[in-house]
């Protein structure tokens, strides 16, 4: 009765929504005109925060049916394209077109193209089974990595000069990325920029080598010991990490304000905190969870939900960025 | 009796020295022309290949007496300087040669590394006693932070015609090309003798952090070298125990790293074994044997030695920042 109850409701629901709702629909199209299938747009509505899903057909369009009147946020965070933001205003009844160009996701060097960046960021096949321990019972998170894939990318909150610099760094063209002139990363970044990176695990000491960043390392010390009084800001911070559990959670203060959250442009301060949580749940995959903390760049904190897939047959390839370097020359602001 | 009859042999001898015998003397300077003290200068007979040695007083003069006649080799390695070598200098019987000799500033390009940083870090450190630390498979833990290596035994290169051109053709270049200058790769020769390094150590790698340098990996896992490697800076490294020495077998190089500032270079056939051997908690030997013979006429032998830095740790050194060494690279 119940279940019956329910359905009338819902049909009812639905007859009030097809009397009032929009629709917004177009196609998508990537720098070359071609469609792209299978992008996915999300739709929020500014006012209610509801969210729509699209996902584009095989000749590039989508529809958002039966849309409460209202201004939407369109976002397509489709595999190897940059993010896309557009508004739109649908009154009830209405049928909005809108066309959305994507961009390629470019790091300005050659052969890095759409179907590598897809192919990065798609899950990879891992070895089953369970999740290997320490001798000390701890997880073990060894390995080698492919990149960190999104999940949930969060939402930074920004302050009035944050999103100026932001706004300003990307009508500038990204000109002073830091590593277009081949400056580190970061450790938000270089996870997910790189093609695959390493995990060496000892009870007291965890390392990261990451395959394109400059320095190349990052040194997690587990052995209890606190961050110092005297650390000068660098592009890394230290790093000391705890268990809670099975997760390992590492602190890391004593950053610069150099590195660049996201390639678009995203600041912060020496002030920033962050807090990465790293869980194993099997053998193939790596759970991560970074909480960006910066009161004066966020009004509240970010945070980050990646996965890495296992990458048993893989390796970390040695990347000079400064070697036969043709980007400087190239990179002009407005 | 013996001791008594071996004095009046010793003393003939000096006599026979005393009137074949030739000096070298002059003064060491630096490159503003100051007196450099304490700096070590050889002199190698050529045919004989007799060493001879002297140190500099305060006054930065150095004098080497009681040469048999011949032509020498001069040498210096100084701490914090290049190093220097004069051949073909010749002496006669009852002859006092002068000869000054200026010493170049060795130089990593960048403020702040001076010829007082590179004597501190020559000098020996004083490192925590004890036994050499165990793996709990019983194999020796070469994990630690250290200083940079310390040179015990350079070796000599003996370079084949068109690696002796090109050293020659670096230098009269004024070594613009060295590849650190544009914040490439030192290689893993040079890299650990300039700044200090880390070594962690798991059973199935070690991983070596040369600061301002690539990372290192080196497998342990019984693997061996890839059929398909390409040519890297770093080559690709297998480790082998042979008794408590840590055997480091590297192949799969590039042929741009420079071994020093001097631009010896070499070719992508370069073969380098590295034994890793720590005597104690306190100190690595490592001996270097540097293979290649399109390059070399006969392996190149180093030996070193590093201090255990206990209270040391890697800085992070990001080459690329405030880079002002490009635009004042000039070449002849």
């Amino acid at each position: 009765m119940v279940i019956r109850t329910l359905g009338c409701w819902l049909l009812f629901a639905l007859g009030i929504l097809a009397q009032s709702g929009g629709t917004i629909t177009g196609t998508v199209v990537d720098l070359g005109g071609d469609p792209v299938k299978n992008a996915t747009i999300k739709a929020t509505n500014t006012e209610t925060k509801a969210v729509y899903k699209a996902t584009t057909s095989a000749t590039g369009v989508y529809t958002f049916a039966q849309l409460p009147a209202g201004t939407y946020e369109l976002a397509s965070g489709a595999l190897g394209y940059e993010l896309v933001e557009r508004n739109a205003k649908v009154a009830a009844a209405e049928t909005v077109q809108l066309g959305l160009h994507l961009v390629d996701a470019q790091l300005g060097t050659l052969g890095d193209n759409l179907a590598l960046f897809i192919a990065w960021f798609s899950p990879h096949k891992t070895p089953a089974g369970p999740t290997p321990h320490m001798s000390d019972g701890k997880p073990d998170l060894s390995g080698v990595w492919y990149s960190q894939r999104p999940v949930d990318p969060g939402k930074p909150e920004m302050k009035a000069w944050a999103e100026a610099v932001l706004k300003e760094r990307v009508e500038n063209n990204g000109k002073d990325f830091p590593q277009g002139r081949c400056q580190p990363l970061g450790v938000l970044l270089s996870g997910e920029v790189t093609h695959a990176w390493r995990i060496v695990h000892t009870p007291s000491f965890l390392m990261i080598i990451s395959e394109m960043d400059a320095p190349g390392y990052r040194q997690i010390y587990l052995d209890g010991r606190g961050h110092p009084q005297d650390f000068g800001p660098t592009w890394t911070g230290h790093s000391i990490g705890h268990w809670e559990g099975d997760t390992l959670v590492v602190d890391t203060v004593g950053f610069n304000d150099k590195t660049w959250l996201t390639p678009e442009g995203q600041p912060h301060t020496e002030k920033m905190h962050l807090t990465e949580r790293y869980r194993r749940p099997d053998l193939g995959h790596l759970e991560i969870e970074f909480t960006v903390e910066d009161p004066d760049t966020f009004t509240k904190p970010w945070v980050i939900k990646r996965i890495s897939d296992l990458a048993p047959n893989d390796e970390v390839e040695e990347i000079i960025c400064t070697e036969n370097e043709r980007d400087r020359e190239h990179l002009v602001g407005k | 009796m013996v001791i008594r009859t071996l004095g009046c042999l010793f003393l003939f001898a000096l006599g026979v020295l005393a009137q074949s015998a030739g000096t070298i003397t002059g003064a060491v300077v630096d490159l503003g022309g100051d007196p450099v003290a304490k700096a070590e200068i050889q002199a190698t007979n050529q045919e004989t290949k007799a060493v001879y040695k002297a140190t500099t007083l305060a006054t930065g003069v150095y004098t080497l007496a009681q040469l048999p006649a011949g032509t020498y080799e001069l040498t210096s390695a100084t701490a914090g300087f290049g190093p220097f070598v004069q051949r073909d200098v010749k002496v006669a019987a009852a002859e006092t040669l002068r000869l000054n000799l200026r010493l170049i500033d060795f130089q990593l390009n960048t403020l702040g590394d001076g010829r007082d940083s590179f004597a501190i870090v020559a000098a020996p450190h004083p490192t925590p006693a004890g036994p050499a630390p165990r793996m709990p498979g019983g194999k020796p833990d070469l994990s630690g932070m250290w200083y940079q290596q310390k040179t015990i035994d350079p070796g000599k290169p003996e370079l084949k015609p068109w690696a002796e051109a090109l050293v020659k053709e670096r230098a009269e270049n004024n070594a613009r090309d060295f590849p650190q200058s544009r914040c490439q790769p030192l290689g893993i020769i040079l890299a650990p003798t300039l700044l200090p390094w880390k070594t962690v150590q798991t059973p199935a790698l070690l991983v070596i952090i040369a600061e301002g340098d690539l990372t290192r990996q080196v497998f342990l896992d019984g693997r061996s070298h890839p059929k398909d490697w390409n040519p890297t800076w770093l080559g690709h490294s297998i480790g082998h125990w042979d008794g408590d020495t840590l055997v480091v077998d590297t192949t799969g190089f590039n042929d741009k790293a420079w071994f020093d500032g001097g631009g010896i270079p070499h070719t992508e056939k370069m073969h380098v074994t590295e034994r890793y051997h720590r005597a104690d908690l306190g100190h690595l030997e490592i001996e270097v044997t540097i293979e290649d013979p399109d390059t070399f006429v006969k392996p190149w032998v180093i030996k070193r030695t590093a201090d255990l830095a206990p209270n040391d740790e890697i800085q992070e050194y990001v080459c690329t920042e405030n880079e002002r060494d490009r635009e004042h690279l000039v070449g002849k």
